[in-house]
């Protein structure tokens, strides 16, 4: 693939030094979007998908901080000349950095899980709209007026004149997650970041929201960043996936590669554990043993191996998987797959009672 | 077939209204029906999933059963082999105690019910010493028995529910629920807030337990997934009422009302070449405090004729044991999520 990426996560570490102690959030993730791309985040509570997402827009909640890596974004508005190629370091600058602010909601933006909380109550939907717009767009607030009633159009709110004049409690959820998507699209950006978009409504209107980020994803060719823990939702959405587990992301690759032929244990355990319609009923889930670790305590080694089926004892609570590419586009951070198996520590610190792997 | 067995609780004509306030002086106007009219029975051994949207009344029919909100009107019959047929809403307060032994809740959320000024232990126990079912240590021997069973390490009763899990405080409301070894459970959404790995894990117990004391379940979730994986016959709710009822493989193969069809085609498939087609509602769910007239559903429902907006559909048997209330349910070929190769 010679497309150039419009974003690369590189070795990002974020942590929140807190009283009781560091919590790694993220320990290593390496990501790369494409123009247009749909790309699916999925993981577990804990796993940093969210911070890694914060981290795009440095809005990173304190006192969580970016220990290293580099988040590199090719703007397609602002200023083509910042690195001769026209390559921005998210991580480099401070938060509160002027280019920055051009970026946020401009060249990416964010949507959230809780629509609710993430609009000013005191404020109209056609204020918040207009604020996003006028922000970044040169114009009249006649004009910023009509552009936002046209947003609310293409998201689907019918009235949508009247509608501007609204207060987000007169909205029902998924009309304000429909809201939000338009403020979120009001500067066509080229990346939307999408928190869990859906986790909080009903069914039915998760498929309307799926359908209409579908759509709108074609139309103006943005790229996502889709993070949830729903794998249906990340079938029915993404091009791309990433797995991710306690900070690090173990496997990714085309969606279909993932989801019919997975790699990483994990992923391959994750599968297994949802009840599937029509395959599953009434029989015993295939359940990940034990829960996801304490965030001060991170496994050593692989974080993943106390849990792991496929563990080997001696190797895997020592030795940090590399990440090992399997083919062009399919990644995955397990020992199995290491061309060459370190050899088994002979005093093994932490091993449970499997059977050593002959 | 073998014979039929006999229903271990019904509910018959179960209704919770709720008097609807406005202005500052009072004066009731309107009442919201949370339910309106739920009957529906659960034989001994067996799991009832009963699904809908945020508003559509699954968990206060749950409630209502066990009377942690007063039903408005109807009975809720309970079958108990030494004491014969037991009307849930006509005993007096004072009973209720000794009955609830007979019927268990687990709830949604593992953080917030749980006590936090109490150890694992004295929750777990709770249930026990309220019913006066336990004194002394027999007390000690049955909370370690079922936390053992729930696969708590029963080193760790002694802590407070801040030091567990998300999936371990699961398993503390799970023992609590079982400990004075209920007949029947009602589990609301008792899995939605967990992790996919951990809701495997409590799946499975709750199977297991199932199985093993011979529990019957009410299980309310949104999840149809994981409706359809534990559920022998399902209940759809729509503003208050069961829209459709059935054995599961039915509902989720041939559907009979344009709502269960719409819930159906909602859910996101794990093929990604299976992509979903969802049929899209017009609109929200509408408020309970002002419900449409006749079906409930019909200004929603893309199959709506004039008879829908002014007869309310009779609930009544389409399919052997497959309930709908809707006018077409017989001219309609619904889609359900699974499809007969």
């Amino acid at each position: 693939m010679t497309q150039t990426p419009l974003l690369e996560i590189k070795d990002l570490h974020i942590s929140f030094p807190l009283d009781e102690g560091t919590v790694q959030a993220v320990a290593g993730v390496n990501l790369t979007i494409y123009p247009g791309q749909v790309m699916g985040v999925v993981g577990e509570s804990g796993c940093g998908k969210s911070v890694t997402a914060q981290s795009l827009l440095r809005i990173i909640p304190p006192p969580g901080r970016i220990d290293a890596g580099q988040i590199l974004f090719r703007p397609s508005k602002l200023f083509k000349d910042t690195k001769g190629d026209g390559v921005v370091d998210l991580a480099a600058f401070k938060s509160n950095d002027e280019t920055l602010r051009r970026i946020r909601g401009n060249e990416i933006a964010m949507i959230f899980q809780e629509p609710m909380n993430s609009f000013s109550p005191v404020h109209t939907i056609g204020n918040q709209l207009m604020e996003a717009i006028l922000l970044h767009q040169k114009m009249t607030e006649k004009e910023a007026r009509a552009r936002g009633a046209e947003l609310l159009r293409l998201v689907g709110i019918s009235n949508a004149d009247a509608r501007m004049d609204n207060y987000p409690y007169q909205f029902s959820g998924g009309m304000r997650q429909r809201a939000m998507i338009a403020i979120a699209l009001s500067c066509t950006p080229s990346l939307l970041v999408a928190d869990e978009p859906t986790t909080a409504l009903d069914v039915t209107i998760q498929a309307q929201i799926l359908d209409l980020l579908r759509r709108l994803q074609q139309q103006f060719g943005m790229a996502i960043m889709f993070i949830t823990h729903n794998l249906g939702v990340i079938a029915q959405i993404a091009d791309h996936v990433a797995i991710m587990y306690l900070g690090q992301v173990v496997e990714q690759g085309p969606v279909r590669e993932i989801l019919r032929n997975p790699k990483h244990p994990y992923t391959m355990d994750l599968l297994r554990a949802v009840p599937r319609l029509g395959k599953t009923a009434g029989k015993r889930l295939v359940a990940i043993e034990g829960g996801i670790p304490s965030p001060f305590n991170r496994p050593t080694g692989c974080p993943f191996h106390p849990r792991c089926s496929k563990v080997i004892p001696g190797v895997c609570n020592t030795h940090i998987p590399q990440l090992v590419q399997l083919d062009e586009t399919h990644s995955v951070r397990c020992v199995l797959y290491e061309p060459k198996v370190p050899q088994p520590n002979p005093e093994p610190t932490d091993v449970r009672t499997a059977p050593a792997v002959a | 077939m073998s014979e039929p067995r006999l229903p271990l609780l019904e509910t018959k004509n179960l209704k919770k209204y709720y008097p609807l306030q406005r202005g500052m002086f009072g004066g009731g106007s309107g009442t919201v029906k949370a339910i309106d009219g739920i009957s529906f029975y659960v034989e001994k051994g067996e799991t009832l999933g009963l699904v809908g949207e945020s508003g559509s009344g699954k968990t206060t029919t749950g409630r209502a059963i066990l009377r942690a909100v007063e039903p408005t009107e109807g009975q809720v019959l309970f079958r108990l082999d030494d004491k014969g047929v037991i009307d849930f809403t006509a005993l007096k307060k004072s009973d209720l105690r000794r009955f609830r032994q007979y019927v268990q809740m687990i709830f949604q959320d593992p953080y917030s019910s749980l006590n936090p000024r109490m150890t694992a232990r004295d929750i777990i126990a709770e249930p026990l010493v309220a019913s006066g079912l336990a004194k002394g240590s027999e007390v000690d021997d049955r909370v370690r028995q079922v936390a053992k069973r729930c696969q708590l390490n029963l080193e760790h009763l002694r802590r407070y529910p801040h030091a567990f899990s998300g999936g371990q405080r699961q398993r503390i409301g799970i023992a609590r629920a079982l400990v004075v070894q209920p007949k029947f459970v009602v589990c609301d959404e008792a899995v939605s807030a967990l992790d996919v790995s951990i809701q495997a894990q409590i799946l499975n117990l709750l199977m297991d337990a199932q199985e093993e004391y011979g529990l019957t379940y009410l299980f309310i979730a949104h999840d149809l997934s994981v409706v359809e994986h534990v559920s022998n016959r399902v209940a759809v709710m729509y503003l208050g009422r069961i829209v459709e009822l059935a054995p599961t493989s039915k509902l989720f193969y041939q559907p009979l009302h344009p709502y269960t069809a719409a819930l159906m085609s909602a859910i996101p498939d794990l093929d990604p070449d299976r992509v979903m087609k969802p049929v899209i509602l017009e609109g929200e769910i509408p408020s309970p405090a002002n419900p449409p007239s006749g079906c409930h559903f019909h200004p929603r429902c893309s199959f709506a004729q004039e008879i829908c907006k002014t007869q309310t559909p009779e609930f009544k048997e389409y399919r052997p044991g497959q309930f709908a209330a809707c006018h077409f349910a017989e001219q309609l070929e619904l889609q359900g999520a699974l499809k007969s190769n």
